[in-house]
């Protein structure tokens, strides 16, 4: 016949059990109160994160919206997208726009603003590069 | 420097300012930059508006180069995606040589000087 060996059961391991099951922590990784504030944490990041990105797409479209429109948001928002947010990197992705090198230059005629006459862009074709130079003041 | 360009360049290269709408205008945007440097004016709203600012700009600055004005409308600096500020090179042949990253950030006459002489202007 054969003698299967094992362990003997001693009360140290009856006492273990019990705590176990009782949840008091003698011997377990975390109480309840340790993982209610993990948890806790867990939710309040997953929120700010959920935030940070509604925040960021709909900068993202503002940014892509005619300069008027993008400037009243800028108004009321202040600095903070310049701190919050890659404000770089996201301006010129949304300010990239269709026009590529190679392309055709789009045509325009445009008054001169000393009153001389007007200046049509493809008129110079086969005679001289052109340079554009946009901008403002302010 | 766009000046300097001009003048070192304009016998064989056709330059243009081409004024768009206001980047920071005091009634929508405006920035403490403008407000020392005494820059400030109301977003125009028609086309004499526009041109009064224009001139403005051209005499306090010293601009050299020819300006152009677009429209109220905006339909040039919406084709060029020019907001604030942008510059662009157009070839012989009329196609795109050289185009700027949008302004402030990518407004580099620099790049300008190199592309220009890239094509042996």
């Amino acid at each position: 016949m054969a003698v299967v060996s094992e362990r003997p059961y001693t009360s140290e391991m009856s006492a273990r059990s019990v705590s176990k099951a009782a949840g008091s922590g003698q011997g377990s990784a975390e109480g309840p109160k340790t993982r209610s504030w993990k948890s806790r944490l867990l939710a309040i990041g997953a929120c700010v994160a959920l935030l940070y990105c509604a925040l960021l797409a709909g900068f993202d479209y503002a940014m892509h919206q005619p300069p008027e429109r993008f400037g009243s948001v800028m108004m009321h928002v202040g600095p903070a997208p310049f701190l919050l947010f890659p404000f770089e990197t996201m301006w010129k992705s949304a300010r990239d726009g269709h026009l590529q090198i190679g392309d055709i230059a789009p045509d325009f005629t445009l008054p001169l603003l000393d009153h001389s006459g007007s200046a049509t862009i493809s008129s110079f074709r086969g005679t001289k590069p052109v340079v554009l130079v946009f901008g403002s003041f302010t | 420097m766009l000046n300097q360009l001009y003048q070192e360049y304009k016998d064989r290269v056709a330059f243009y300012v081409v004024y768009i709408a206001e980047a920071h205008p005091t009634d929508i945007w405006q920035m403490q930059s403008n407000i020392k440097e005494r820059v400030l004016f109301r977003n125009p709203t028609t086309n004499q508006e526009r041109e009064e600012v224009a001139s403005s700009c051209v005499r306090r600055l010293h601009i050299a180069i020819p300006a152009l004005i677009d429209s109220i409308n905006n339909r040039v600096e919406q084709e060029y995606t020019a907001w604030p500020d942008r510059l662009y090179l157009i070839g012989t042949d009329g196609r795109i040589r050289f185009k700027s990253e949008p302004g402030p950030f990518g407004f580099n006459p620099k790049n300008m000087a190199g592309a220009l002489h890239a094509i042996g202007s």
